[in-house]
């Protein structure tokens, strides 16, 4: 007998590729596809801020910050997102404590309500906000007031409106986990309603508030839509790298605008992860949730104040879409569909554009964040620590910046993926990687919710790791799959700062033209562009909500 | 086939899971790995199944060195505790996937499944969801799923214990005769003694990475080899005991009779069930007057616990079957056990 004994192997099998010798071909094509796309692009932006007129060196840094104008725009940059960020917080604490919290009527429709800013261009806040309150709006116009909205405040207004959906969101989870034993522990010991809430509810919403203040903070502070529409002459930061790289043509002191708007955004992103590795164990298994008691005047109280806010959040779309109605805002009302014939430069193409690639974003995400999940989940090879890292990393880079990064890595002839400059490609991969962190972790989550055993099971019974992921992961998770789907489609239609450094005259999309055409004065024009993309977004939201509640999904969310 | 396990070692971070283990599985048995949670029994099936790797050691399944081999390709069947059958299948096609990996021809592998299915009486629910089964057809299922490939080991881990306790009686049996009925070498994972008891050819008693005793359940129970295993299974007595200068056994100030194995030990065991009470010392071999201290009523036995004179500091329990005669607390009575029924148990 020798080794050939060994020969009774079981029952002869297909071929298949190696587990371990898949998992790492497909991890190294991961971290490959992230390190061209992310890695590279925000070092070119380091890179870049070094290069000035005389070769390497810390010039652009001198140049830009011996001006006095640079203190200037950041001075209004933290200007505008503190206080921006303490308006969105508060307004949106109140309305998501309201949702929560009491029995005002309807809360389905209030939460829907101020869910729109995320269906619409991100200009649109200020776009609206123009046609009540602006020199030619209906306050001044028809009611006879003299509101002067350009600037400080009509930035910090539009933004509070742009990032209220953000705040609600955290906020509104906060307040959702809650232990009703607390509750009954301070009634029974006679506290008053003001006590129990300064006592427990906030602060036992306390990380709630960091996160979503965080949030609004970075968002305000890299946001540019909204400053470059309202803001008149008062600059921020995000727009003066739009002068300087668009209007100047100055990369290099576009870069270094662009390192400093880096630092707040991943200080406050670091410090954000800090508090939310504390905030669990608030609530336990054992807690009992809260059931809100009968109060008829607390009711009415809230009942208004949420309403109020409903009134204003409905205003902006409406305005504009009223505005996109009627032959010439606001001189000639009358009705009509012309703005919406789009005869201008390029006609509707740009919508065509931007629904062909929000569709490629869709998909695309999907496969490369999925990729990136399993990768990192269940391939136990050396390389998922850093494919964890970065695919996380796009959180705490604001759009603009690495937009930039795009333009400088793949306008040089030195880079071999050249021939992407300039195409619809480059704009869905930096669509993918601009929202790449969300959708990971939606996926990351719902894959860790699959229990391993599984994994272990389909092992057991012969499986190779690709079996178990077709026969069984995929087909459980696909119902979030095709959320995070919906997600990556939202996003490319409606975000503007990421690709405004992109868009060539092939290859507009419709946030953009908004954009352009309101720096032209074709409100009207904008307003309908603005309309055909909210709508688009819209129908795509509800027929993924058929398709799931078709497929009998009901519990996926598709507003994130 | 005999499955024989040599020296293995295997350790999360600083804590030791399996100590240099050596045990041998006899072909078509059933052997339960018994012990507390956190004692290896987990671990040792999953290094088996090859779920785990070992830092040293070897498993070989006749002779052939399975170390290396990848859990796909070691043909093992496997039944985890929390059911784990894939959501998205039907029961039929859950048991049809270890065929497919295995690349059975179609007509062969659904005549195969449904046999396995008529196994476990589930041929009717074929079509099935998991989700639309309850948590004893689950398991079923998950039996057929693990057996259709015709593996060489069926591994089931604490494959009862989410169930409820009157399922959980009911599958006991059924395993048992499935395996009996396809003599297939079978090793369960449990922490119920009781669960053991009932099902195992071979118990294999573990604790803190270490084999305490390996035994039949009947050896196991009526003769555990030392502290751990009398205390794990079920409740047992036990005495500290002096020797005397000749050999004799001294129980605090008496002297007691007692089989070969129990010489020169100073620990002694005697299950509560092997103890008989009377007014008055029958003929059995030791007879201990006491003080009965406590009684506890627990339906169809009664648990006295019994203060001896000869040593007051050592109480004992007795249990009693059926509510013939219940003695009272502070009534003084005789405890009578025979000589074989006291063993010798090392520290």
């Amino acid at each position: 007998m020798t080794e050939q004994a060994v020969a009774s192997t079981p029952p002869a099998r297909r071929f298949r590729i190696g587990d371990s010798s898949f998992a790492l071909v497909v991890s190294i094509a991961v971290l490959v596809m992230m390190i061209l796309f992310l890695v590279i692009p925000v070092g070119s932006i380091l890179l870049r801020s070094f290069v000035g007129a005389t070769g390497w060196g810390l010039e652009n840094y001198t140049e830009t910050l011996q001006s006095g104008r640079v203190w200037e725009l950041v001075g209004n940059s933290l200007a505008v997102a503190v206080l921006t960020t303490i308006l969105s917080l508060a307004l949106a604490y109140i309305y998501a404590y309201a949702i929560q919290r009491t029995h005002v009527l309807f809360k389905g429709f209030l939460r829907l309500v101020v869910m729109t800013p995320l269906f619409a261009p991100s200009l649109v806040q200020a776009q609206g906000l123009i046609f009540l309150f602006g020199r030619n709006g209906a306050f001044n116009r028809f009611l006879g007031f003299d509101f002067d909205i350009y600037g400080f405040w009509g930035i910090v207004l539009a933004d509070v409106l742009y990032t209220f959906p953000y705040a609600f969101l955290i906020l509104s989870a906060a307040l959702a986990a809650s232990d009703a034993r607390l509750y009954e522990g301070a009634v029974v010991m006679g506290a008053k309603p003001f006590r129990i809430f300064r006592t427990i509810t906030l602060p036992s919403t306390r990380y709630g508030i960091a996160a979503a203040g965080f949030v609004v903070f970075s968002l305000t502070i890299t946001d540019f839509g909204n400053a470059i529409v309202i803001g008149g002459d008062f600059n921020v930061l995000a727009t003066e790298i739009y002068n300087k790289v668009i209007g100047q043509g100055k990369f290099g002191l576009g870069a270094v605008i662009g390192v400093l708007l880096l630092a707040p955004a991943v200080i406050s992103k670091l410090l954000e992860r800090r508090i939310a590795k504390r905030q669990h164990a608030l609530i336990t298994d054992q807690s009992k949730p809260l059931t809100v008691r009968d109060n008829r005047r607390r009711d009415l109280i809230f009942g208004l104040y949420t309403y109020a806010v409903a009134c204003v959040f409905l205003a902006v779309p409406l305005i504009v879409l009223l505005a996109s109605l009627v032959k010439l805002w606001p001189y000639n009302l009358a009705f009509s569909l012309k703005h919406y014939s789009f005869d201008v430069q390029n006609g509707a193409q740009p919508l065509w554009n931007s629904i062909g690639v929000a569709f490629a974003t869709a998909i695309f995400g999907v496969i490369l964040v999925t990729v990136a999940a399993i990768v990192s989940q269940k391939f136990r090879t050396p390389l998922r620590g850093p494919i964890s890292f970065l695919a996380i990393l796009p959180t705490s880079i604001p759009g603009m910046v690495l937009g930039l990064g795009y333009v400088l890595a793949f306008n040089s002839t030195a880079n071999p993926l050249n021939v992407l400059y300039g195409t619809f490609p480059l704009i869905v991969l930096l669509y993918v990687y601009y929202n790449h962190a969300q959708g990971f972790l939606i996926a990351t989550t719902s894959l860790k919710q699959i229990s391993a055993t599984f994994d272990e099971a389909s092992t057991m019974l012969g499986g190779s790791q690709l079996r178990t992921l077709f026969r069984v992961t995929l087909p459980i998770l696909w119902p979030t799959l095709f959320g995070v789907g919906v997600f990556f489609f939202m996003r490319a239609m409606v975000s503007l700062s990421a690709v405004i450094f992109l868009i060539t005259p092939q290859t507009q999309v419709a946030a953009v033209s908004v954009l352009q055409l309101s720096d032209r004065g074709a409100n009207n024009q904008a307003a309908a562009f603005s309309v055909c993309i909210m709508l688009i977004v819209l129908a795509a939201l509800l027929l993924a909500r058929c398709v799931l509640w078709l497929a009998g999904a009901r519990h996926v969310s598709l507003i994130r | 086939m005999a499955l024989q396990i040599e020296g293995l070692t295997k350790s999360f971070g600083k804590v030791k899971a399996l100590s240099d283990l050596t045990l041998t599985i006899p072909e078509s048995s059933f052997t339960c790995f018994l012990g507390p949670s956190g004692c290896g029994k987990t671990t040792l099936l999953r290094v088996i199944a090859g779920l785990e790797v070992a830092e040293e050691g070897s498993i070989r399944l006749s002779d052939r060195d399975m170390s290396r081999t990848p859990p796909a390709e070691r043909n093992f069947g496997m039944v985890f505790q929390s059911y784990s059958l894939f959501p998205n299948l039907t029961a039929l096609q859950n048991v049809l996937y270890g065929l497919e990996c295995r690349g059975w021809a179609k007509p062969e592998r659904i005549s195969r499944a449904m046999e396995m299915l008529d196994l476990v009486q589930l041929a009717d629910q074929a079509h099935k969801l998991p989700s639309q089964m309850s948590g004893g057809q689950q398991q079923r299922v998950a039996i057929a799923r693990a057996l259709a490939p015709r593996p060489t080991l069926l591994l089931l881990d604490e494959p009862l214990s989410a169930l409820d306790a009157n399922v959980r009686a009911e599958l006991r049996g059924e395993f048992r005769s499935i395996q009996k009925e396809l003599a297939i070498t079978t090793i369960m994972v449990t922490h119920d003694q009781s669960e053991a008891l009932e099902m195992a050819d071979r118990i294999v008693v573990l604790n803190g990475g270490r084999i305490e005793q390996v035994g039949s359940p009947f050896e196991i129970y009526t003769h555990p080899k030392n502290r751990f295993v009398a205390d794990f299974i079920g409740n047992f007595n036990v005495m500290q005991v002096g020797v005397a200068a000749d050999g004799a056994i001294e129980f605090g100030s008496q002297t007691l009779t007692a089989g070969p194995d129990a010489k020169g030990m100073d620990l002694l065991g005697i299950r509560p069930e092997a103890i008989s009470i009377s007014p008055e010392p029958l003929d059995m071999g030791n007879a201990l007057f006491g003080e009965v201290t406590k009684v506890r009523f627990l339906g169809n036995i009664q648990v006295l616990t019994v203060r001896p004179d000869c040593a007051p500091d050592q109480p004992l329990d007795v249990q009693l079957h059926g509510p013939e005669f219940i003695p009272q607390p502070r009534d003084r009575i005789c405890l009578n056990f025979g000589a074989e029924s006291l063993c010798g148990l090392s520290q």
